[in-house]
């Protein structure tokens, strides 16, 4: 089942370069799912994150995109070690943080810091903001006057340092996820795990998010991963992307490669979903899948694409081929930069619009 | 500041910005404050039990000092008839007597004493119990959630009254009583205690751990746990401010239902011993005598009552307050 591995670096671009932050090599969740009441038994797993590998390099932003349950937030939380994978390593500054006791993950966790989806459950709603941004602080028994650190945090994520003794539910949205910016930047973290920051955002407010977390990422050379199902709002802030469907990580590559040449079918069809902005912008065929994203308790065989892949029927001429159906396509190299798991990958320009209905 | 106070209130509720000058921020207690004072019925309970308190605080007092009665004094000359029926309420008496002769208000003033410290104290025991015990079922889950789950469902299974008697007249046959490990359970009011403390935690206990459970799940645990917090932290600093709401609500619902308790297993006598007055053993009493003296019946039933409906308006006024959600 083990992927071929592919060599390092898997993809670079330019804010790529030493050795990389983070390495995910093969790494594998399994949600058990059981029955009974006092002698409960396995009867299935969910298979939520499978055999994914890739790289975060220091200062670049690396985009994680999917739609909903295909495992890029269980990622996130294996990253942070909210969760403890089935198999599979986690490399962070060069050492292996895949097995460590809460004990010893503890100086890792100053490092690798989250900022959580909704900004109304990710703050505890009994607690004034400056005991919220200030729990870093006093978790980790830092000297110095916290009170003040506080202060300076609130002021440079653009909140009022005068609101320290509010409470969450006296902020609107935008200004709560700030509040979740200024803990997650408090012990100076090397890697923040965004979990779809801006996703419960207004859009108006969005903007404001994205641009704060970039003159962070500048003043204080952070390394983000970018987790969202927003297409748009990733392109914007990535340097590279990698893409997820059904907890197989199918595509990777740079951000303005991966959306103007995509290779995997799914990528396409994806990034055919984007509604055009722009006016007189070119119509274009949506790449419309048939069915639903199977279930990850009990997925195809071979390429986990396949039910739904319009370029393997194509190839197939109405028929899946065999390889797709048998076999899973590693993730390999179609050309400089650029990798994808897919035994048919797209060629640059092919279109895919009218395969969809072929 | 009227005005501007409710506005606060509005726009806080519907998560809105304030940030006109001179506008305070307020915590989370100043809005349940704000809200509970609209409640005139849940006001009026808790007026009424701070009352009760104070009667039952200031009763050696009251006995002494106005209406110079101890509890336990007898006036069989003056209080009962020839034929050994009580008299009822005159000047010097205002509740009457009670069979023996003895003053009926100072009897239920000291039976108010009587029934706030049983109820509270066994309710603090029930709560810190069932509190501790819900969290770290809720917390932890899996084997430990299992085990303190059933255990709770196996103590509110069992036959409460029936357990109840068995457990006092066991410990109740020498002084000495029952001791359990560092508990020494005289006969009395710590045996009492000690039986409905023992009965009533696995209601908080239920409450605190589906709670937990729920709060356990929230992104800020998920937050404190990825920022290296020790469970300890979590529980106590993050999940359990957000449970002291419905706690209280709760505790306020089992005071009553625990007086009751107590009066009950008075009226069976087997609550606190004859010489502490007890509104369940004046009850007791008067099943005898209410068709010749209704004031055994009426004045302490009356109290008993008034304090269960006191507190059972202050848990519906704290949760209306405490939970705007939830509509009556």
């Amino acid at each position: 089942m083990s992927q071929t591995q592919v060599p390092e670096p898997l993809v670079t671009s330019e804010a790529t370069h030493g050795e990389p932050l983070v390495s995910v090599e093969n790494l594998t969740k399994h949600f058990p799912v059981r029955r009974g009441i006092i002698f409960q038994r396995q009867v299935a797993a969910v298979q939520a994150v499978q055999d994914v590998t890739f790289s975060i390099y220091p200062g670049e932003t690396l985009g994680l995109v999917g739609e909903s349950g295909c495992g890029k937030s269980t990622t996130a939380r294996l990253i942070a070690r909210l969760l403890n994978p089935t198999s599979g390593r986690i490399v962070f500054d060069g050492q292996d943080i895949t097995k460590l006791s809460s004990r010893r993950m503890r100086p890792f966790r100053r490092d690798i810091q989250m900022i959580f989806q909704d900004p109304y459950a990710s703050l505890n709603p009994r607690q004034s903001v400056g005991q919220i941004i200030g729990a870093p602080f006093a978790i980790h028994h830092t000297e110095g006057d916290t009170r003040k650190r506080v202060r300076d945090l609130m002021d440079r994520v653009g909140l009022n340092p005068e609101h320290y003794n509010r409470y969450p539910h006296e902020f609107s949205g935008g200004q709560r996820q700030r509040i979740g910016v200024a803990r997650a930047l408090a012990l100076r973290p090397k890697l923040i795990i965004c979990d779809e920051p801006v996703s419960a955002l207004d859009v108006s407010i969005q903007a404001q998010i994205l641009n704060l977390l970039e003159d962070l990422q500048d003043e204080f050379n952070l390394t983000y991963l970018f987790i969202s199902h927003d297409l748009g709002v990733v392109r914007h802030i990535s340097d590279r992307i990698a893409v997820m469907y059904l907890g197989h990580l199918v595509e990777l590559a740079t951000a303005d490669e991966l959306y103007e040449r995509p290779r995997h079918p799914y990528t396409a069809a994806l990034l055919s979903a984007v509604p055009k902005g722009r006016a007189g912008a070119r119509v274009t065929n949506r790449i419309v899948l048939q069915g639903d994203v199977p279930s990850p308790v009990n997925p195809p065989s071979g390429c986990p694409f396949h039910p739904r892949c319009p370029k393997a029927r194509l190839v197939g001429n109405g028929e899946v081929p065999e390889n797709c159906r048998n076999e899973l396509p590693p993730l390999g190299e179609v050309e400089t930069n650029h990798v994808a798991a897919c035994w048919y990958p797209l060629e640059p320009g092919e279109e895919l619009e009218r395969m969809a209905h072929a | 500041m009227g005005q501007t106070a409710s506005d606060a209130i509005v726009a806080a509720e519907h998560g809105a910005v304030v940030e006109q000058e001179g506008v305070r921020g307020r915590s989370p207690w100043q809005l349940f404050w704000y809200r509970f004072r609209q409640d005139k019925l849940a006001l009026t309970g808790l007026i009424i039990i701070v009352l009760l308190g104070v009667l039952a605080a200031i009763a050696p007092l009251i006995s002494h000092g106005i209406v110079h009665h101890g509890p336990n004094q007898l006036f069989s000359n003056t209080m009962l008839t020839q034929g050994g029926i009580p008299k009822g309420p005159n000047g010097q008496f205002w509740f009457g007597a009670d069979s023996a002769g003895r003053d009926l208000f100072v009897r239920v003033l000291y039976g108010t004493q009587t029934s706030l410290e049983v109820a509270v104290i066994a309710t603090g025991f029930a709560v810190l119990i069932g509190t501790v015990i819900g969290l770290i079922a809720g917390y932890f889950g899996g084997a430990i959630d299992t085990l303190l789950s059933r255990t709770m469902d196996v103590v509110l299974s069992m036959p409460l009254l029936l357990f109840a008697i068995g457990i006092v007249a066991a410990c109740s046959t020498t002084i000495q009583g029952c001791p359990i490990g560092p508990l020494h359970l005289t006969p009395g009011l710590p045996i009492v205690i000690f039986v409905i403390a023992l009965f009533s935690w696995p209601y908080i206990g239920r409450i605190v751990r589906g709670n937990t459970l729920s709060l356990a799940q929230k992104e800020f645990v998920e937050a404190a746990r990825s920022l290296g917090a020790s469970n300890a932290r979590i529980m106590f600093r993050e999940i359990f401010p957000n449970l002291v709401a419905p706690i209280l609500v709760y505790s306020s619902l089992i005071v009553p239902s625990n007086i009751i308790f107590e009066a009950s297993l008075s009226y069976l006598g087997l609550g606190v011993p004859q010489s502490i007055p007890s509104w369940g053993r004046e009850l007791s009493d008067a099943s005898d005598w209410f068709t010749v003296a209704w004031w055994m019946l009426v004045f302490p039933g009356f109290f008993l009552v008034l304090t269960t409906l006191s507190f059972n308006l202050l848990g519906d006024g704290l949760r209306d307050a405490l939970d705007p959600r939830t509509g009556r």
